[in-house]
């Protein structure tokens, strides 16, 4: 019993994780049709950006802020300077951000090397909490990270349902060419998106390296499994992230707890189910 | 097509024939030019094919091809050095078990479309990874299967380099034929069909869905064929052949040499390997795998057509500088701000042809 709800809880760490990293990729997806590859890249600098912040400065809650901004801007950067160009074209802007993703890596290579990276929490957050059931004692980082993706999903649904900019933004999702007509500046929209969208991904960065290593490879690891997040929740669909998260969360570690070797297959079965059921995911609409 | 050019066309493809044969000859320092670069160059160029020839005639665009070059690779390993399987066994019903896993994975793959296919194509080569990683019992996880013996036949060995050459060589023209000629036959002609209007051969009787599960398949064993190859070119097989990075190699190969012809593969193939090479033996200071992404980045935003194409595409961009030139001449001369409309409508017409001409598969 006390196992099931241990793994059931690294599931539910995990899937928040998921969650951050496919929640960015999804709502830019959403909003520009942009496939953006480099994601997990953004993911691992977030991470590295946040050790040397606190590193130098000792201040955790800096390096969370730092990392965010600074991902957040090299998203818009990459956005403004390499794909708008070239954004009716979705399959090469796909491409393109693949050729930024191994740039990025191998500069992140270059100035990390290839040693495992791990973020000390804050004092407050370490230690374990008896959850009171079973006599489990769980770290209480990975419940602060669990509490993080709700309330950060929690914000993105209140953020898009409820204020005018999320409603444009839905609109946008819609119908794009609609929204520009009618006197919306859908460059600045766009802006914005790929902004909050990166710097979800470097958030997700600088918190999952407190949990989990960040190393050459992390990358790759959360590029991999935000995909199938958003191929089996449906692109575009927030909500669809969450879902897709939460179910390749708990499977992969309960897999990962009692068939070891089998977990990426399982993972991978999950897909195929989703996908040979509904193509286009569980939340997401025909294409 | 004038008697006089198609001569010429003729007269090239002979000079290429003689150049490839002479090639292992002729060069110097035939380790560097005719392994490092030639036969990997022709191993690469056949799974870059398969990508190629899946992309321009079906119009997906597929990152999985090194699963089944995988696939092939490691059947061939796992069969002859852990269960003494003779190769002239081994090698057929690997690259066999390779084309069933590509059909396999076609059934699933080919329900999407556009970069939802290529998402689906890259989980699946990165899933290939992590299950050869973990599988460790028979793959011997990141260690991997060394010491493959090379095969001989008629008295040759595949160790000696010039008998691999040609090998290869002969390889790379088999599979360039077949695949040319798989898009001449009427499921050839059906496939192109499919790809610029799938509702319109649905209509007319076609299985859209068959078709396409076939095109993967076929594609699927063309990259098995260059994955027995190449362990034999490696004399290895581990997980780190078959990540994300070689994965892209493939990708970038194709688009390098022009993602919209089949001798684009061969071609990308080579180039690509040169500028590794080059880049590895510190002739270019930048390091291989940030050369390779700018590069790759490069030629996607301005050389859309890839090396095949650079003639066109560089008489293009003269065109157009030209054409700015005399507009910016002739705006001094007048002291006019507004441009002739005529110029613009002209200009922006050739600019949309061009793009048109170059679209990467939706």
């Amino acid at each position: 019993m006390g196992q099931v709800i241990t793994i059931g809880l690294n599931g539910l760490t995990v899937a928040a994780l998921y969650f951050l990293v496919a929640s960015g990729l999804t709502l830019i997806f959403g909003m520009m049709r942009v496939v953006n590859l480099a994601h997990g890249a953004f993911y691992l600098l977030g991470g590295y950006v946040a050790f040397s912040v606190m590193d130098s400065t000792d201040s955790w809650g800096l390096g969370l802020a730092v990392a965010l901004l600074t991902v957040g801007l090299l998203g818009v950067l990459m956005h403004q300077v390499l794909l708008r160009a070239i954004e009716q074209e979705d399959m090469r802007v796909a491409l393109v951000t693949i050729g930024v993703s191994l740039v990025l890596a191998d500069q992140m290579l270059v100035q990390y090397g290839g040693v495992a990276y791990s973020i000390a929490p804050p004092e407050a957050l370490r230690g374990g909490v008896d959850i009171g059931v079973a006599d489990i004692v769980y770290p209480r980082y990975r419940i602060f990270v669990l509490v993080l993706a709700v309330a950060v999903g929690l914000a993105l649904w209140l953020f898009m349902s409820r204020t005018r900019f999320g409603m444009i933004i839905r609109a946008g999702v819609d119908d794009r060419d609609m929204v520009a007509a009618t006197g919306i500046n859908v460059r600045a929209v766009f802006a914005v998106v790929f902004f909050v969208g990166s710097a979800l991904a470097g958030l997700a960065g600088a918190v999952g390296g407190g949990a989990f290593s960040l190393a050459p490879g992390t990358d790759v690891e959360y590029l991999l499994y935000s995909l199938i997040v958003v191929i089996v929740g449906g692109m575009g669909s927030v909500a669809g992230a969450a879902i897709g998260a939460l179910l390749v969360g708990l499977v992969s570690q309960f897999a990962l707890g009692y068939l070891p070797a089998m977990a990426s297959v399982m993972t991978f079965a999950l897909m195929i189910v989703v996908l040979a059921v509904r193509p286009q995911g569980l939340m997401g609409r025909p294409a | 097509m004038t008697w006089a050019r198609a001569n010429v066309r003729i007269l090239v493809a002979i000079l290429i024939v003689i150049a490839l044969v002479a090639f292992p000859f002729v060069v110097p320092r035939p380790q560097f030019w005719v392994v490092s670069v030639g036969i990997r160059s022709l191993w690469l160029g056949i799974v870059a094919l398969s990508l190629i020839w899946l992309s321009r005639y079906t119009g997906m665009l597929s990152l999985g091809q090194m699963t089944f070059w995988a696939v092939a690779g490691y059947g061939v390993a796992i069969m002859s050095t852990q269960n003494g399987v003779p190769y002239s066994i081994s090698i057929p019903v690997a690259i066999a078990l390779a084309t069933v896993v590509g059909a396999l994975v076609g059934l699933i793959a080919v329900r999407t479309q556009g970069v939802y296919f290529l998402m689906l194509t890259l989980a699946t080569s990165q899933l290939a990874f992590y299950l050869v990683l973990n599988a460790a019992s028979v793959t011997r996880g990141y260690v991997g299967i060394g010491n493959i013996d090379r095969p001989e036949f008629l008295g040759l060995s595949m160790s000696d380099r010039n008998v691999f050459y040609f090998v290869a060589l002969a390889l790379a023209a088999a599979v360039s034929a077949l695949a040319w000629y798989a898009t001449r036959t009427p499921f050839g002609l059906a496939l192109q069909g499919i790809r610029d209007s799938p509702e319109r051969m649905r209509a007319l009787g076609y299985n859209v869905y068959l078709h396409r599960v076939a095109a993967f398949t076929f594609a699927s064993f063309i990259a098995a064929v260059s994955g027995a190859l190449a362990l034999f070119y490696h004399g290895r097989i581990t997980p780190g052949a078959i990540d994300l990075i070689r994965s892209i190699d493939v990708l970038i190969v194709s688009v390098l040499g022009g993602i919209h012809s089949l001798a684009g593969a061969f071609i990308g193939a080579l180039g690509l390997t040169t500028l590794q090479n080059f880049a590895q033996e510190g002739y270019i200071q930048v390091r291989r795998i940030t050369l390779t992404g700018v590069v790759f980045v490069a030629v996607l935003l301005f050389f859309r057509g890839g090396i095949v194409d650079l003639p066109n595409q560089l008489r293009e961009y003269r065109r157009s500088a030209s054409r700015q030139w005399a507009r910016f001449r002739s705006r001094k001369h007048d002291g006019r701000t507004d441009r002739p409309s005529g110029a613009d409508v002209s200009d922006s017409a050739g600019g949309a042809d061009g793009r048109d001409r170059q679209q990467l598969p939706r």
